[in-house]
């Protein structure tokens, strides 16, 4: 997730900007790297399967939905040009279960012979392949009603193996029309299959280069088409399409004002002074403000931070010519010479959302280090050197990435403002109404040697949400594992947008009729939202099960911990000694009504 | 460039520790050497040293001392 500000990055080559972020050097050598480097274990299953050889394509895909943070346990290569068979059975198509399917497919290898036929002149070829696409798009449809995870499937390019180059003027305009039918009847029938998502290989190809996109020897060697680079490219904007699908795009954008919304400093500057409307540097400017209420218009909430005098600011947003925001577009502001952090916590507050909802843009690299450091959830995107890149580093994040956009996205902007209520009543409404709309279900499970090395890393680097700070190594977890006097509970949790993974770590040892934790964390990224009582409240029905009547927990305050202070207390549990906090099991209070708890034998 | 730094890369496609491998690895007698890996390989060398290796040389790379030999007929020190 340290590559989020990076993938703002803009590369400026002999004068042209490029388009992907993927472009930076070294991104396919850090998508091969993460996808090297493995994954602890749980995670989303990938198949993918080809008209053409995809075996090179999955680490692409693996490694770039890791470079995004996103838990993939493997990308599995289906079997070769076998689309149909993966459709009517993709387990044994991929040798195991698979969260998302995907399906790749290049018309001239679909339909070799009606194509080579096509090409030489038969009309009767032509209607062939197109009766394919419906046959295909019925395959689709099955696999549609019989795989319950996401399934995606790409739009295919125009023709251009080696028996038709493009560049041959003969056949490449009869190629280009059968190209355009296919594509036209292909998206028709997709239409009416629900929950498939399309990957458009074709605009992504064309963008990027036809011709610089393959590799003929890799294509001869290994019948993969596709030169290196754009693997990583198509490996990384299907990790794009699925992580749109996952994860929510980030709910506001923080801005800066200075060298951010226009050019110059308006407290030095003065009002005339700033860079802002039709003339360079300012046309940048304006053309970034443009983008900006673009993301508004989708629901995207605008906010300032910005170090100066307010009424100056506003001076600006009111009577500048060149604002194309204005007053009505801003749903929070904290105009000061505090630090930029304490501003962005204050916005999260005042608005109701997380600190990790909060997308911060500076031209400043001391603020946005300064924001890094404290609030490493913020997803912090600078104003690039070469200015004119500004405008499409919203785009270039992918942060805001969203598949659809419904009427309550477009009218939050202004439904923000309407509700700015500010009573704690107020807020604990909303906050009830949001929690139960995540949708959050809760799993405990006894862990198993295939947790082993998850929950000692949860062990070893979870500060805040851990009772006792008591570290352990793998071979001491493992230990435990095996011993019939202890417990090691892991706690994997999910909501609408995705899966958190494994998340929490509970550690007891019997003794007598109580069970003695000596470890309960959480992930910070599974808090505030009543998982840990829920945690709580599943260890007292695994409790109760085996017959135990107490509970103990080591409760060890720390500076990084102080604010689980209240948790044991909520709990019902009391003070014993300077360690150890005690309960008995029935004062243990049930699961929080927003989650539902899944307690299994075995995960 | 040292020697190891071959070895290295290998290491690393192959997720194989350095010490097990020799001028004589080859996918015959490496398992995790298998078809995948040659592609990672082919990728991973023109990334790190900068050079565009002809089909010809693809085919005849089945061992890190073909590899090595290859990489020094295209001037590259290895």
């Amino acid at each position: 997730m340290g590559s989020q500000d990076d993938s703002a990055f803009r590369l400026a080559r002999g004068g042209m900007l490029v388009t992907f972020s993927t472009e930076r050097p070294g991104f396919a050598q850090a998508a091969r790297k993460a996808w090297r480097d493995g994954c602890d274990g749980g995670g989303l299953r990938l198949g993918v399967g080809g008209s053409f050889s995809v075996e090179a394509l999955c680490p692409y895909i693996g490694g770039a939905l890791r470079l995004k943070g996103i838990l993939c346990q493997t990308v599995l290569p289906g079997p070769f040009n076998q689309l149909f068979q993966i459709c009517q059975a993709p387990q044994a198509a991929f040798g195991g279960g698979v969260d998302v399917v995907g399906l790749l497919f290049r018309i001239e290898d679909l339909f070799p012979g009606d194509f080579q036929a096509y090409i030489s002149g038969d009309e009767e070829a032509r209607l062939r392949i197109l009766r394919g696409a419906s046959e295909l798009a019925g395959a689709v449809r099955l696999l549609r009603n019989s795989h319950a995870g996401a399934v995606i499937v790409s739009v295919p390019p125009c023709p251009a193996s080696p028996a038709c180059d493009l560049r041959d003027l003969v056949h490449s305009a009869r190629v280009a029309r059968l190209h355009r039918h296919f594509v036209e009847q292909w998206l028709s029938e997709l239409q009416g299959i629900p929950e498939t998502f399309l990957l458009d290989l074709d605009s992504l190809q064309r963008t990027y280069g036809d011709v610089r996109s393959r590799d003929a020897r890799k294509w001869f060697l290994y019948r993969q088409p596709y030169a290196e680079d754009f693997l990583a490219l198509l490996g990384a904007e299907i990790g794009r399409l699925y992580s749109a699908l996952r994860m929510p795009p980030r709910k506001c954008v923080v801005l800066d004002c200075d060298n951010t919304l226009w050019g110059g400093v308006v407290g030095e500057d003065g009002l005339g002074g700033i860079q802002l409307g039709n003339e360079f540097p300012g046309n940048v400017y304006r053309e970034f403000q443009r983008k900006l209420l673009d993301l508004h218009a989708q629901g995207v909430l605008l906010a300032l931070a910005s170090k100066n005098n307010e009424k100056d600011v506003w001076e600006v947003f009111d009577k500048h010519d060149g604002m194309l925001l204005r007053r009505e577009h801003v749903s929070a502001w904290k105009i000061n010479w505090r630090p930029k952090a304490d501003n962005l916590r204050a916005i999260a507050a005042d608005l109701g959302i997380g600190t990790d909802s909060l997308a911060f843009i500076d031209d400043s690299p001391f603020e946005l280090e300064e924001v890094r450091l404290t609030l490493p959830e913020v997803a912090c995107l600078a104003v690039p050197e070469e200015i004119t890149g500004l405008p499409e580093i919203l785009a270039l994040s992918q942060l805001f990435d969203r598949l659809a956009v419904t009427e309550e996205d477009r009218s939050r902007g202004s439904l923000q403002k309407q509700a700015a209520r500010r009573t704690q009543e107020a807020m604990v409404v909303g906050r009830e109404e949001f929690l139960k709309s995540l949708q959050l279900v809760v799993e405990i499970f006894p862990a198993t040697e295939a947790h082993v090395h998850r929950v000692a890393q949860l062990i070893n680097k979870t500060n805040q949400f851990n009772l006792s700070g008591f570290r352990q190594d793998q071979v001491e977890v493992a230990g435990r594992l095996r011993s019939s006097r202890h417990r090691i509970y892991a706690l994997q949790a999910a909501d609408r947008f995705g899966d958190y993974g494994l998340v929490g770590v509970a550690c007891a040892t019997r003794n007598g009729d109580a069970l003695l934790y000596d470890t309960f964390l959480l992930s910070c990224r599974a808090l505030g939202r009543g998982i840990e009582h829920a945690f709580m409240a599943g260890l007292r029905d695994m409790a109760r099960k085996e017959a135990a009547r107490r509970m103990q927990v080591v409760f060890k305050l720390t500076t990084q911990n102080a604010a689980t202070a209240s948790f044991l207390p909520s709990c019902n549990f009391r003070q014993l000694d300077s360690e150890w906090w005690a309960t008995d099991i029935e004062s243990v209070p049930a699961c929080p009504g927003h989650i539902r708890l899944v307690l299994t034998r075995q995960a | 460039m040292s020697e190891d730094d071959l070895l290295v890369l290998f290491s690393e496609v192959l997720g194989l520790p350095t010490h097990s491998l020799s001028e004589a690895s080859s996918p015959e007698n490496t398992q995790k050497w298998d078809s995948l890996a040659s592609m990672m390989l082919v990728a991973a060398i023109e990334d790190k040293y900068d050079v565009t290796l002809s089909t010809k040389d693809i085919m005849v790379m089945r061992s890190i001392a073909v590899v090595r030999e290859v990489l020094r007929r295209k001037g590259v020190a290895v």
